[in-house]
């Protein structure tokens, strides 16, 4: 097709091993856009949104976008979609990397996983030719060795998605990871690949991406990226320092938690955890995804110590998460535990964040040190890594672990010490001090997340306006916003990180064009409101949890910095957004928008 | 008075430190001036806009936490407890 779509979808039935292909549903890709709205939209025409997530009725989807593998900026992008088992929720997670190109390149837009196989396989794509074949031989292995065994059966030139022994075992919060080190990476999605005894993806193409209308978009493919290198966070600061440089502003404004928030959120020593410091000491070099300028990714090296390592990473959140969450200052064992992460494929936030709660449970004398094996306390490095390297290999206290922070709490009798929302664990950032990303971790659809609605970029960087913190005043019509416009990039394709620098007339003037599509800014962005609409739908029917926070940052005062004396003003909040969203005052999408969205005769 | 400073603002070009105590100056337009005078030219460009009279776009500057413009903006008053963090705009997530 020539409308930066391939017009085919694949999909795969793992009990009878049968392998079609079939044409896109158009109009669902008009009216969803790609990627996480796509996805979405297939998961819900064909799914009942009380399915077990881990019975073979849950489907796996992978889902690229019209602009992923394309001349667009940081087009590396596909999603993963299916129902969470860590959260109930619609579970959509994004990567990047070059496997959602590859995926289109070979002909197709994505994958519709149905059941489960009996015994390991492994989707190999060399364009035309698609089989299922044995994977015996890699089930246990992890990530890397995963990916190095597909290499030389297959070829050096596959691109590979896999899932590691962690997946297998049932850990809840595994991810798919691609090209060894990216990973769709949240709520579980890994976790139900390998409850579908599917290993990996194995993918070759040699064909291309065909757009609408090319002259104009490749004209606004370079100004998109002329923008991108003329903005000071684009263009360099995020090159030359990672995400972890949001370590020491987060930290300045009192907002980066610590040891699982019970201490506040501003940690003495955050310099030593540091954008700065991992530039300084450790960072081997940089690495971008497909057709990305911006390339924020690390390659780090911890040379020597107990902690001594090599991988990609970390992120700013996963810094936060072994790292001031754990009360641990130790740069050396935070790179280790995330190296740890991306070799078993398992996400670093709830990871770090489950290791924070069990070390309060502990210190407070709920969770026995007989089940752990070793004492568990804040600020204890090597503890740290050993609790995350057994949750890895899935032995131990690491099962109970594997579970999230969640079920661990309630295990132990206090589920309000997990710093979760919809039993996904909150990132980073203190809703306390930052008042507008409590109410995104409140609202987001796939439970504690901050890359639904990036409320961090106004109220703290002043990226694109300023906002105060600390007051509540327009924070929910904002970050309805910046919903819509997240869920619109990532059903395209491109990478979040660019709306640093770009936004709305970017984004939408690369589709458009790439599409052949004429319609306005307003109603492209409708589409992302589309899709969190539909998002908020399947939660309603799944049965998901209101929308709140921890009781913690409810209630419990901030004890120091800047933000001292503040909780969250939820319920000033909520109301509003729920307004702004013209959904109930129970949170629910009304009719009229329905009627307004065009969603009203949809299945769900 | 402690001026903490972050990202590329810590390499020589500009402050060349991490940190550094001084006594208290009038307001953050006078620290500005005061640093722009020790570190040079660089610096300046990137404390200031243009035309002196306010902060430089690619700015963040923290009084305590909070960011200048919540405060006084560049008129915000200083005195000796204060800890000012100077950093350069940045993002991530
Ligand atoms: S900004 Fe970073 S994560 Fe996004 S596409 Fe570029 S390298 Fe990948």
């Amino acid at each position: 097709m020539k409308n930066g779509y391939i017009g085919k979808i694949l999909r795969v039935d793992l009990k009878t091993g049968s392998i079609k292909t079939e044409p896109l549903n158009q109009k669902s890709a008009s009216d969803y856009v790609g990627a996480r709205g796509l996805g979405t939209k297939y998961f819900c025409d064909e799914c009942d949104p009380k399915v077990d997530p881990l019975s073979p009725e849950n489907k796996l989807i992978i889902m690229t976008g019209p602009l992923t593998g394309t001349a667009a900026t940081s087009s590396g992008r596909y999603n993963a979609v299916a129902k969470s088992p860590l959260t109930g929720t619609i579970g959509a997670a994004n990567s990047g990397g070059h496997f959602g190109p590859e995926l289109k390149y070979a002909g197709y837009d994505g994958i519709i996983f149905e059941n489960a196989s009996e015994k390991p396989v492994y989707l190999y794509i060399n364009d035309s030719q698609v089989e299922l074949r044995d994977a015996s031989h890699l089930w246990g292995k992890d990530v890397y060795e995963t990916t190095d065994l597909l290499n030389e059966e297959c070829g050096e030139t596959f691109r590979i998605a896999c899932v590691s022994a962690a997946a297998e075992e049932g850990n809840l919060f595994a991810g798919i990871m691609n090209d060894k080190h990216r990973a769709a990476g949240r709520g579980g999605i890994g976790t139900v690949m390998g409850s579908k005894k599917l290993k990996a993806i194995a993918v070759k193409g040699t064909g291309s991406v065909e757009v609408a209308r090319p002259q104009p978009f490749f004209h606004e493919c370079i100004s998109a990226r002329e923008k991108l290198a003329a903005h000071p966070v684009t263009g360099a600061g995020l090159s030359a320092y990672g995400t972890m440089i949001l370590v020491n502003i987060v930290n300045g404004v009192g907002g980066l938690p610590v040891n699982n928030g019970s201490a506040g959120s501003l940690f003495d020593t955050a310099d030593s955890i540091s954008g700065e410091e991992l530039a300084a000491k450790h960072l081997l070099k940089n690495k971008g995804c497909f057709g990305c300028s911006i390339g924020c990714g690390r390659v780090a090296e911890i040379k020597e110590g107990a902690f001594k390592s090599r991988g990609e990473g970390p992120e700013y959140e996963a810094g936060w998460s072994f790292g001031a969450d754990c009360g641990i200052d130790d740069l050396g064992a935070v790179c280790n535990a995330n190296f740890l992460c991306n070799q078993y494929g398992i996400d670093p936030i709830t990871m770090g964040a489950t290791i924070a709660c069990a070390m309060e449970l502990y210190e407070k004398g709920y969770l026995p040190e007989e089940d752990i094996g070793f004492p568990l306390r804040f600020g204890d490095a090597a503890a740290m890594v050993k609790a995350c390297e057994l949750t890895c290999k899935m032995e131990g206290f690491g099962k109970i672990l594997g579970l999230g922070s969640y079920r661990m709490a309630e295990k132990y009798g206090h589920p309000e010490l997990s710093m979760s929302v919809k039993k996904q664990e909150m990132p980073a950032y203190d809703g306390r001090a930052i008042q507008g990303i409590g109410l995104e971790y409140a609202t987001s659809n796939r439970g504690g997340c901050h890359v639904r609605g990036y409320m961090i970029s106004p109220e703290v960087l002043g990226i694109p306006m300023q906002m105060d913190p600390l007051v509540t005043k327009d924070k929910p019509a904002t970050l309805k916003l910046f919903q819509d416009l997240t869920a619109l990039c990532d059903a395209t394709g491109i990478c979040l990180f660019t709306t640093f620098g770009i936004g709305l007339p970017e984004i939408a003037g690369m589709y458009r064009e790439a599409v052949g599509s004429d319609e306005s800014d307003a109603e492209i962005l409708l589409k992302g409101e589309r899709i969190w609409n539909l998002e908020k739908r399947f939660n309603i029917a799944a049965g998901v949890e209101k929308d709140t926070l921890p009781p913690r940052l409810l209630r419990e005062k901030l004890p120091n910095g800047p933000a001292e004396g503040q909780v969250n003003e939820l319920h000033t909040m909520l109301a509003e957004y729920y307004a702004a969203r013209g959904w109930d005052a129970e949170g629910v999408p009304t009719e009229a928008k329905m009627q307004e969205l065009g969603m009203a005769s949809d299945r769900l | 008075m402690k001026v903490k400073f972050f990202a590329y603002v810590r390499d020589k070009e500009y402050a060349g430190c991490r940190e550094i105590s001084r006594p208290a100056c009038e307001d953050l337009k006078t620290l500005g001036e005061e640093l722009s005078e020790a570190y040079g030219e660089r610096f300046r460009h990137f404390y200031f806009s243009p035309d002196g009279e306010n902060f430089g776009k690619e700015l963040i500057i923290l009084v305590n936490g909070r960011r200048a413009e919540f405060l006084d903006g560049i008129h915000t008053k200083l005195k000796d407890s204060d800890t000012v963090l100077i950093f350069p705009v940045v993002a991530g997530g």
